[in-house]
C-alpha cells in the first residue's frame, strides 16, 4: 500500500512538472507564429512561381533543434505560400541519416534530402549508387526567385556534390573553419591574436604565465584541430593542390616534408603543455564550454560557435573569429569551407515539386533566413541589407572583402578534402595519438599513409576525384 | 515477505557492522548518481557549471516542459506503453507455451527445436537489423507499432523459453496425472495448473522483458519513422543529440528523469511481486 | 479411444509449438540467416547490387589488425565484467541473506533499481561522473589519493576501455544479486542449523555449503553476463568513448557497426558479427564445462 502511494506521488510529480513547464512554453509560441505568417504573406508576393505544383512532397533534413527547426519550418511555409496545392511533410531530427538510410536501401526515399551536420558519410555511398537525381538541368535553367534572372547568375559560391560533371547535390550555405579567441582576455593582457605559427609560439608562453592555457580543443573530435587549423595551414604554405592530392589518396603527399612539418606542430603543443591534457576526453560542447569559462585563450571551430552556444555565453563575454595560424610563410591566410548539400532522390515521386522546393531554398527570402537563423554564409550573392548576420559570419565576409583572407572549398567529395570515412577515421585517430603522446608525428603519418594506400587499393570502396 | 521465515542469521556484531557498511556504500553508489541527475534536471545551465553538486539555486521546472515537448514525451509514453504491453503479451504467450511443451513432452523434432532457440540467444542483433527491415516491408509492417510488437515479442522467445524451461521442469509430474484423471484436457492442464505454478518464473521473465522493451532504442529508431509513432527511448536519444549541440543539460537530465519515472513507478507497484517471484524457486540453470 | 487421444495430444503439441515457431522463423530466424548470408558478399548496405565474394570477408578478418585489438578488448571486458559482477552480486547476496543487517528489504529494493534503467541513461550519468572538470568520481578519488589520468578516464588510451566496465557492472549487479538471494534463500534451513551447531565460521559456511548449492545459478549468471557483454558492450563503448582514443577501446561490436554504417561494408560487418557469435558460443561452452552443472541441460 505504501508503495502504491509512493508510485502515485511520483507519477503525479512528473505530470505536474510537465504541465507547469508546458504552460509557460505554449504562451510564447502562438505569438511568434503570428509574426512569421504575416511576414511570409507580405514577402511572398514577389517572385511567385506557378501554382501547377501539386501532390505531396517529403522533405527529410538534419536539424539539431530550435533555430534549425525554425529555419526549416520557415522554408516549408514559404514553399506552401507559393505552391498551396502541394502538401509537404517535413522530417527533421539529428538522427536523420540513420532513419533515412533504410529507406534509401528499400528504394522508398524521401523526395528531398539534406544530411547536414557531421553526416557526410552516407553521401558518397548514395551518390556512387546513383540514388540522387542529376541536377544539371535544374542548375542551368532554374529561375532565381526574388532576384530576377537565372539562379546560377546569382550564386556566389558554387559548392556542389559533383562527379564527372554531374551535379548530385547543391549547397545553399557554407561555414568556414578557423579559430575563436577571447577578446576580453586579449584586451586585458594586451595579447594580439596570432596570425601565423611564429606569432603563436611567441604568444603561448606569455599566456601560460597567467595560468591560462593558450589553446583548448575538442579532443573527442580531432577534426576540429585538423580542419580548423591544420588543413588551412597546409593550404597557406603549400597551396590547395596539396590538400587535393591528399584527398585523392596520394600516399606520397602524406609522407612529404611539408605535411610532416604541419603534423609536428601537434607535438610542439603537447611538449610545451599548451593545451590541457584533459581536452582529449571532451566533446565539442564540453570543450567549448570550458573555453567560455575562460580556461583557454583560443579554440578551433567553425564560425557557428555563437549560434551553437548561444544559451551559454556568459554575460559580457566577447569573442572574435580569425583564420588558422598553422603556417610558417607570409602568404595570405586561408579559410577552409565546410558545407552540406541538399539533394533530390533519384526515385522521387514528385520531381517537379522537389525542384520547386530547391528553388525556394535558393530564393531571396530564404537566403535572408539562412543568414538570420545562423545556417551559415549564404551561397547566393546578396547584399543582405537589413539582415543581421551573426558577428563571426559578418567578420569573415568583411575580411574577404578587404582581401585579408581567401576561402577555399572542396568540390567532388564530402566537402572537407577527406572524402573517405576510413580516411577521416585514421587521420583523426592519429591526430589524437600525437596530441596524446602515443606516437610521434612521423610514426602517425606513416600509419596514415599505409592506410591511405590500403583504401586506394580496396576495390570495394567507391572512389571519387576531388578538386 | 522475509520476516516470517525466521532465517537463522548470524548475529555477530563485527561482521554485521561491516556488512551494513558495505551495503551503505553500495546503496550510496546507486543513489548518488540518480539524485544528482534529479538535481541537475532542475538547474539552469549557468547554475550547472558554477554549482555542479549543490542544490539548484532556482528550481527550473521549465526544463521538464522543454524535455516533454522536444523529446515528444507525450506520444512517446503512449507508444512505449502500447508496444511494451503488446510485446509482453505476445512474448509471454509464445515462450511459456514453447517452454512448457519442450520441458514436459517428448515428440519429434524436440531436440532440434531446443537447439534452435538456444543458439538464437547468442546471436548479436545487429546482424539481422537490415534483413529484418526488409522482412517488415514485405509484410507491410514497417513504421507500425504492431510490427515493432512482433519484433520485440518474438525476439524475446529464445531467452524467455530458456528460463521458463527450467521452471516447468521442476514441477512434479503427479500434478499432471492427477489432472488427467480428473478429465482435464491438455490445454486445461496447462492453463489452470501448470501456468499458475510457474508464476515465479513468469515474473522473472516479465521483468526482464519489460526492461528490454521499454529501453530498446536501436530497432525502434530503424523501424519507425513517423514522429508520432516514436517510442520514448528514440525520442530521448534524439533529444540527447540535440541537447549535446545546445548543451541544455537541465532538459537533458529532465528527459532522463522522465524516462526513469515509469520504470520506477512500475517497480514500486510490482516490487512485492518481483521479490516474491524471484525468491521462490530460484532460476534453475 | 487411443486414436482420439493421439490426435488430441498431437493437436495440442502442434498448437503450442508451430505457430510460435512459424512467427519466430519469419520475423527473427530468417533475417538472422540472411544476415549471416551477407557475410559472403560485398555490399555497401545501400545499393541493390551485391557481389559474391565467398570467403574474402573472412580472409580480411584474419588480416585486419583492428580485429585483434577489438577481440582482445572484448575478452578483457567479458572477463573483468564477469569477475566483478559475480563477486559483487554474490557478496551482496550473502550479506543480505546470512548476516543480520537493518533495512534488509530496503537494500534489496534499492540495489535492484539500476537494472531498470536504459543504457542511454546509465551512460549519460556516468559520462558526467567521469568528467575531468566536474565529475565527482575524480573528487572522491583525489580524497583517497588515487592518481587521475590527465586526459580523463575516458580520454586516456590506457584507461578508456576499463572505464567502460563500471557503468555496465553498476546497472546489472542488482539483477544477479536478486537471483543469488533467491538461490541462497532456497537452501534448506537445516543445513545451516547443523553448520551452526558445528561452530562453523561464516567463511567456511559460504565455501562449503552455499557455493556448491548455488552452482547452477553461478553458471547461469556467468553465461548470461558473457553473452550480454559480447553482444551488448558495444552500446556502452559507443556512448562513452566511441571506440577511442585511437581505437584503444574498440570492441568487435563497435567495429561491426562502424563498418556497416560508416564505411558501408555490410558484408565485412556481418562477417565480424559471425565472429562475435562464434566467440560467444566458445566461451559459453567453456564456462559450461567449468561449472559442470547438469541442470543446464536444455
Amino acid at each position: 500500500m505504501k508503495n502504491r502511494i509512493m508510485a502515485l506521488v511520483l507519477a503525479g510529480c512528473i505530470i505536474a512538472a510537465g504541465l507547469v513547464g508546458c504552460g509557460k512554453k505554449e504562451a510564447e509560441a502562438p505569438a511568434k507564429q503570428a509574426d512569421n505568417t504575416e511576414e511570409a504573406a507580405q514577402e511572398s508576393i514577389e517572385g511567385g512561381k506557378g501554382t501547377e505544383i501539386s501532390g505531396s512532397l517529403e522533405v527529410a533534413v538534419f536539424s539539431n533543434g530550435d533555430l534549425m527547426d525554425q529555419f526549416w519550418d520557415k522554408v516549408v511555409a514559404e514553399f506552401n505560400s507559393l505552391n498551396p496545392d502541394c502538401e509537404v511533410t517535413l522530417i527533421a531530427n539529428p538522427k536523420i541519416e540513420e532513419s533515412m538510410r533504410p529507406r534509401f536501401v528499400s528504394d522508398n526515399p524521401p523526395d528531398v534530402y539534406y544530411m547536414g551536420g557531421n553526416a557526410n558519410m552516407d553521401e558518397q555511398a548514395l551518390t556512387g549508387d546513383r540514388k540522387f537525381m542529376k541536377l544539371n538541368d535544374f542548375y542551368e535553367t532554374a529561375e532565381a526567385l526574388g532576384y530576377g534572372g537565372l539562379l546560377k547568375d546569382h550564386m556566389g559560391a558554387e559548392i556542389f556534390n559533383e562527379q564527372n560533371g554531374d551535379i548530385y547535390g547543391m549547397s545553399f550555405a557554407y561555414s568556414v573553419w578557423g579559430y575563436y579567441y577571447n577578446v576580453g582576455m586579449a584586451e586585458e593582457y594586451g595579447w594580439e591574436p596570432p596570425v601565423n605559427w611564429d606569432d603563436f609560439c611567441e604568444l603561448a608562453p606569455k599566456i601560460k604565465e597567467q595560468g591560462i592555457y593558450p589553446i583548448i580543443h575538442q579532443g573527442k573530435y580531432p577534426d576540429y584541430m585538423g580542419y580548423g587549423l591544420m588543413q588551412a595551414g597546409i593550404a597557406v604554405d603549400n597551396g590547395k593542390e596539396t590538400l587535393v592530392s591528399m584527398g585523392n589518396l596520394d600516399a606520397d603527399t602524406y609522407r612529404s616534408e611539408e605535411v610532416l612539418k604541419a603534423w609536428q606542430k601537434y607535438e610542439t603543443i603537447r611538449e610545451n603543455d599548451w593545451a590541457p591534457p584533459s581536452a582529449l576526453s571532451l566533446t565539442h560542447t564540453e570543450a567549448q564550454m570550458e573555453w567560455l569559462q575562460n580556461k583557454a585563450f583560443l579554440i578551433p571551430c567553425g564560425n557557428w560557435l555563437e549560434g551553437e552556444m548561444a544559451n551559454d555565453i556568459p554575460e559580457g563575454f566577447q569573442m572574435a573569429f580569425r583564420p588558422s595560424f598553422w603556417f610558417d610563410s607570409d602568404n595570405t591566410p586561408v579559410y577552409v569551407g565546410a558545407s552540406c548539400r541538399i539533394s533530390i532522390a533519384e526515385n522521387t515521386k514528385n520531381p517537379e515539386a522537389a525542384k520547386a522546393f530547391l528553388q525556394v531554398i535558393f530564393s531571396k527570402n530564404i537566403t535572408k533566413a539562412v543568414a538570420e537563423y545562423g545556417m551559415g554564409i549564404p551561397c547566393m550573392n546578396d547584399e543582405l541589407e537589413g539582415v543581421e548576420l551573426p558577428p563571426s559570419n559578418a567578420s569573415v565576409l568583411q575580411q574577404v572583402a578587404k582581401g585579408e583572407v581567401k576561402i577555399i572549398n572542396e568540390v567532388g567529395g564530402s566537402g572537407n578534402f577527406e572524402p573517405y570515412a576510413e580516411q577521416r577515421t585514421i587521420i583523426n585517430n592519429n591526430i589524437a595519438a600525437v596530441l596524446g603522446g602515443q606516437k610521434t608525428a612521423e610514426q602517425a603519418l606513416e600509419d596514415v599513409a599505409k592506410e591511405v594506400e590500403r583504401i586506394a587499393g580496396d576495390e570495394s570502396i567507391v572512389k571519387v576525384t576531388i578538386r | 515477505m522475509g520476516g516470517k521465515r525466521g532465517r537463522n542469521r548470524r548475529k555477530m556484531n563485527g561482521i554485521s557492522v561491516l556488512g551494513t557498511l558495505l551495503l551503505c556504500l553500495a546503496a550510496a553508489a546507486v543513489v548518488m548518481p540518480l539524485v544528482w541527475v534529479l538535481l541537475t534536471s532542475l538547474k539552469s545551465n549557468q547554475d550547472f557549471y558554477t554549482n555542479v553538486w549543490g542544490l539548484p539555486k532556482e528550481w527550473m521546472w521549465e526544463n521538464y516542459g522543454r524535455a516533454w515537448e522536444k523529446g515528444s514525451m507525450g506520444s512517446g509514453l503512449w507508444n512505449s506503453l502500447l508496444v511494451t504491453c503488446g510485446s509482453l503479451l505476445l512474448g509471454l504467450t509464445c515462450s511459456s507455451t514453447t517452454a512448457y511443451v519442450l520441458s514436459r513432452y517428448r515428440f519429434l523434432g524436440r531436440g532440434l527445436l531446443r537447439k534452435i532457440y538456444l543458439a538464437a540467444i547468442m546471436v548479436p542483433s545487429i546482424i539481422s537489423l537490415i534483413p529484418q527491415y526488409f522482412m517488415l516491408i514485405h509484410l507491410k509492417l514497417l513504421d507500425s507499432l504492431p510490427g515493432l510488437i512482433l519484433v520485440y515479442g518474438l525476439s524475446s522467445v529464445p531467452f524467455a523459453s530458456f528460463v521458463l524451461y527450467g521452471f516447468f521442469e521442476t514441477l512434479p509430474h503427479e500434478l499432471e496425472e492427477a489432472a488427467r484423471m480428473d478429465g482435464a484436457g491438455y490445454f486445461r492442464t496447462f492453463w489452470q495448473i501448470m501456468f499458475p505454478l510457474a508464476r515465479s518464473g513468469l515474473v522473472t521473465v516479465m521483468i526482464i522483458n519489460f526492461i528490454d522493451y521499454w529501453n530498446e532504442y536501436y530497432k525502434a529508431l530503424t523501424y519507425l519513422s513517423t514522429p508520432e509513432k516514436l517510442t520514448i527511448p528514440v525520442g530521448l536519444v534524439i533529444f540527447t543529440q540535440q541537447s549535446q549541440y545546445r548543451v541544455d543539460w537541465g532538459a537533458l537530465m529532465a528527459s532522463n528523469v522522465i524516462m526513469i519515472i515509469p520504470a520506477a513507478v512500475i517497480y514500486c507497484i510490482f516490487q512485492n511481486t518481483i521479490q516474491k517471484g524471484l525468491t521462490t524457486g530460484a532460476v534453475k540453470g | 479411444m487411443r486414436k482420439k487421444w493421439f490426435c488430441a495430444r498431437n493437436g495440442f503439441l502442434f498448437c503450442f509449438t508451430v505457430p510460435t515457431l512459424a512467427l519466430f522463423s519469419v520475423i527473427v530466424l530468417i533475417p538472422i540467416l540472411q544476415g549471416l548470408y551477407y557475410s559472403f558478399f560485398s555490399w555497401n548496405g545501400l545499393s541493390s547490387e551485391k557481389t559474391f565474394v565467398a570467403l574474402e570477408n573472412y580472409k580480411r578478418l584474419l588480416a585486419d589488425p583492428v580485429i585483434l585489438t577489438a577481440l582482445g578488448n572484448d575478452l578483457k571486458t567479458a572477463v573483468i565484467r564477469l569477475l566483478f559482477t559475480l563477486l559483487l552480486s554474490l557478496g551482496l547476496a550473502l550479506i543480505l541473506t546470512r548476516i543480520h543487517v537493518p533495512g534488509n528489504r530496503f537494500f534489496r529494493s534499492l540495489l535492484f533499481f539500476p537494472t531498470m534503467l536504459s543504457a542511454v541513461v546509465v551512460c549519460t550519468v556516468w559520462m558526467m561522473l567521469y568528467n575531468p572538470s566536474f565529475g565527482i568520481l575524480n573528487l572522491l578519488l583525489d580524497v583517497i589519493g588515487v592518481p587521475i589520468p590527465d586526459a580523463g578516464w575516458l580520454g586516456d588510451f590506457r584507461t578508456a576501455l576499463y572505464s567502460t566496465i563500471p557503468p555496465a557492472v553498476w546497472c546489472s549487479v542488482g539483477f544477479y544479486m536478486i537471483i543469488f538471494i533467491s538461490a541462497i534463500d532456497s537452501i534448506p534451513e537445516t543445513l545451516f542449523e547443523s553448520a551452526k551447531m558445528d561452530g562453523v565460521s561464516l567463511w567456511v559456511e559460504t565455501k562449503d555449503i552455499i557455493l556448491p548449492l548455488v552452482r547452477p545459478q553461478i553458471n547461469f549468471c556467468a553465461i548470461y553476463v558473457v553473452i550480454s557483454s559480447m553482444n551488448g558492450s558495444y552500446l556502452f563503448v559507443k556512448l562513452l568513448t566511441n571506440g577511442g582514443p585511437n581505437s584503444a577501446s574498440e570492441v568487435l561490436g563497435t567495429y561491426m557497426t562502424t563498418n556497416a554504417f560508416n564505411y558501408h561494408q555490410f558484408g565485412y560487418a556481418t562477417a565480424i558479427g559471425t565472429l562475435i557469435l562464434a566467440v560467444t558460443l566458445l566461451i559459453s561452452g567453456l564456462l559450461n564445462k567449468i561449472f559442470r552443472s547438469e541442470a543446464y541441460e536444455f
